[in-house]
């Protein structure tokens, strides 16, 4: 049996020095490969604090985190880094692409910080491209691109390492319906062993994930899955 | 992260905002330049004036003790005796005669003109040789005689108006020669040397010497001047002295980089405002980028390697900088080498050096930059609009 990709057990996250702001309290989850969770919420309910934590990009304030087996709280930055590199996809709301590198360039840099040598990148770089019908954008930049291209070419970067998780915030916030629909199935496209966890407003998205979890003021709503 | 990809991404960097990248450079060549200049150009000088010195040997006089105001005379048998000193390339003795020399025997009182018996090689043993005219011995026994540069030109003796008659004292000889500057500064060079024969039969000279010339090669001259009174005066009791004419030359050599450390100062400031140039070039370029890093670390970059990005832009900008900055110091190095009609001196490991520590500080300046880079926390740095 395969473990679980990402646990989260009784994370707490507060920012802020002298008096804190929580952002989550005690949540719980369990991430298993392949599955598609939504997470939902208010406007800061702690979605984005969520995914972060993770998606390794913050350490939790209190509880633990097991990613892959292995318990963050023990990694080294560098160890964690190498994990975000070859376990961990993310797909940010505003795309986040490097502007002044080609859509081809953003997808082939991932490959490069996932060590895969410098001669396999350019063809693994132009077949997710064109698993994403974006071979004609290949050498375009971001702002030569629409919104719906751009995140296109984003998720083809987070998938570019063949993730076992896939951190999608928001991924269609700046999107029209259209263009976030092909986001969505994009997205979902992923692998049956990767999990896919997205934050999200949109019902319809949510619906289409296997389950939900909703976050109530950083904490977990009971009567989340 | 493999070199290859770093030296790219430093240079794609670079390239994005070419402007600052190239003044940031230009800073790292002005210090380069400057350091490789100072260092050429007062090499450059030193080196010819040693060139010549060694070309000339070292130029030594034996006289009579100072003070006295009565010349101490020897027997021109020492010049000998000082011949055989190993080492030795030259030797000349002389004796100032009464009297001055003029153009015409109707021009009276004193033309500040010596004239001078010389005995032996006068040409070897003071460094100089015949520009115009004609070589005598001092054997020889007719009324001819050499005159010194400065004398040549006091009296209007060109190469055209050679030989020419000119009056010593009452004796009118002829000059036959024109002698070449000295290489210092002595009293040669406003004489006209008369050979021993002549004087000794038309002049009154009584084969007694008041100065005796000696030259002999650099490296051995504090060992030659060790051994020359011993060899004329072995009792001491005519109080010679000895004196290296050539100490003048030495002592230009060496002013010639009396001002090198000043001006090396100066050229390391240049270098260490072009270090903080390069800082605050990546300073800004880490406040720009922080989405950029923040995607970075999301795609897996470890802190090593953010750091290592802009440590690499610092060092491309400290690379190109410094080529610039060589071939600059080497351009003016050659320019003050044709000024001085001597031949450069380009000084390859003070300007290996002057890289390196254009790279080290260049280095240096990128660490602070670099680690604010690297300890930025993803979360935050994505957190800023790109």
């Amino acid at each position: 049996m395969i473990g679980p990709v990402v646990e989260l057990h009784d994370v707490s996250k507060s920012f802020g020095k002298g008096v804190p702001v929580a952002a989550l309290s005690g949540v719980g989850i369990t991430l298993l490969p392949g599955e598609r969770v939504a997470v939902v919420g208010k406007s800061g309910s702690g979605k984005s604090t969520l995914l972060a934590i993770a998606g390794t990009l913050e350490r939790p304030s209190s509880g633990s985190v097991m990613i892959q087996g292995q318990n963050l709280a023990r990694m080294s930055d560098r160890a964690v880094s190498r994990l975000r590199a070859q376990h961990i996809g993310f797909v940010f709301q505003n795309f986040n692409l490097l502007q002044r590198l080609t859509a081809q360039e953003n997808v082939t840099e991932a490959l490069m910080y996932g060590r895969v040598p410098s001669p396999e990148r350019e063809a693994r770089g132009r077949a997710l491209l064109e698993q994403f019908g974006l071979e004609a954008r290949a050498s375009h930049l971001p702002y030569q691109l629409s919104g719906g291209e751009q995140q296109r070419v984003a998720i083809a970067r987070a998938l570019a390492n063949e993730p076992t998780l896939v951190i999608a915030d928001e991924p269609t916030g700046d999107l029209d319906p259209e263009s976030g629909a092909v986001v969505v199935e994009a997205l979902l496209s992923a692998g049956a062993n990767t999990a896919v966890l997205v934050a999200t407003h949109n019902p319809d998205i949510a619906a289409q994930c296997d389950r939900q979890i909703r976050l109530v003021g950083g904490y977990l709503d009971p009567g989340s899955p | 992260m493999t070199f290859g990809d770093l030296t790219r991404r430093a240079m794609w960097a670079l390239h994005v905002r070419p402007g600052r990248a190239a003044l940031s450079a230009l800073g790292v060549a002005v210090g380069v330049g400057a350091v490789v200049g100072v260092l050429g150009v007062s090499s450059t000088i030193q080196g010819g004036l040693l060139a010549q010195l060694n070309t000339l040997g070292d130029v030594m006089s034996v006289t009579g003790g100072s003070g006295s105001g009565v010349a101490v005379l020897v027997p021109p048998r020492v010049l000998a005796m000082v011949q055989r000193i190993p080492t030795v390339q030259g030797v000349a003795g002389t004796r100032t005669l009464p009297g001055s020399v003029q153009r015409s025997q109707l021009i009276s009182g004193q033309s500040g003109i010596s004239i001078v018996a010389f005995e032996g090689n006068l040409s070897s043993a003071t460094g100089t040789h015949i520009v115009a005219g004609r070589s005598i011995s001092s054997a020889w026994d007719l009324p001819d005689a050499l005159i010194g540069s400065e004398a040549a030109n006091a009296l209007g003796v060109t190469r055209r108006l050679l030989p020419m008659q000119v009056w010593a004292g009452t004796q009118s000889v002829t000059v036959v020669g024109i002698l070449s500057a000295t290489p210092v500064d002595t009293p040669g060079d406003l004489s006209l040397f008369v050979p021993a024969a002549y004087a000794h039969r038309a002049l009154g000279f009584g084969y007694r010497l008041d100065t005796i010339y000696v030259r002999a090669p650099v490296a051995y001259s504090a060992e030659v001047s060790s051994l020359l009174l011993p060899t004329i005066d072995p009792s001491g009791s005519l109080g010679l002295q000895v004196q290296q004419d050539s100490s003048t030359l030495l002592a230009s050599a060496e002013a010639a980089t009396a001002f090198q450390g000043l001006f090396l100062g100066l050229a390391v400031v240049a270098v260490l405002v072009a270090a903080i140039g390069v800082m605050n070039t990546l300073l800004v370029a880490v406040v720009e980028r922080r989405a950029e890093i923040g995607v970075r670390r999301a795609m897996g970059a470890t802190r090593f390697e953010i750091a290592g990005m802009l440590i690499a832009e610092a060092l491309m900008i400290a690379v190109a900088g410094s080529v610039v900055g060589l071939l600059f110091g080497f351009w003016v190095t050659i320019g003050g080498a044709l000024h001085e009609g001597v031949p450069p001196v380009l000084p390859a490991l003070v300007a290996l050096l002057g890289v390196g520590v254009a790279l080290a500080i260049a280095c240096l300046a990128s660490l602070y930059p670099a680690l604010r880079a690297a300890r930025l926390p993803p979360s935050e740095a994505l957190r800023t609009i790109v």
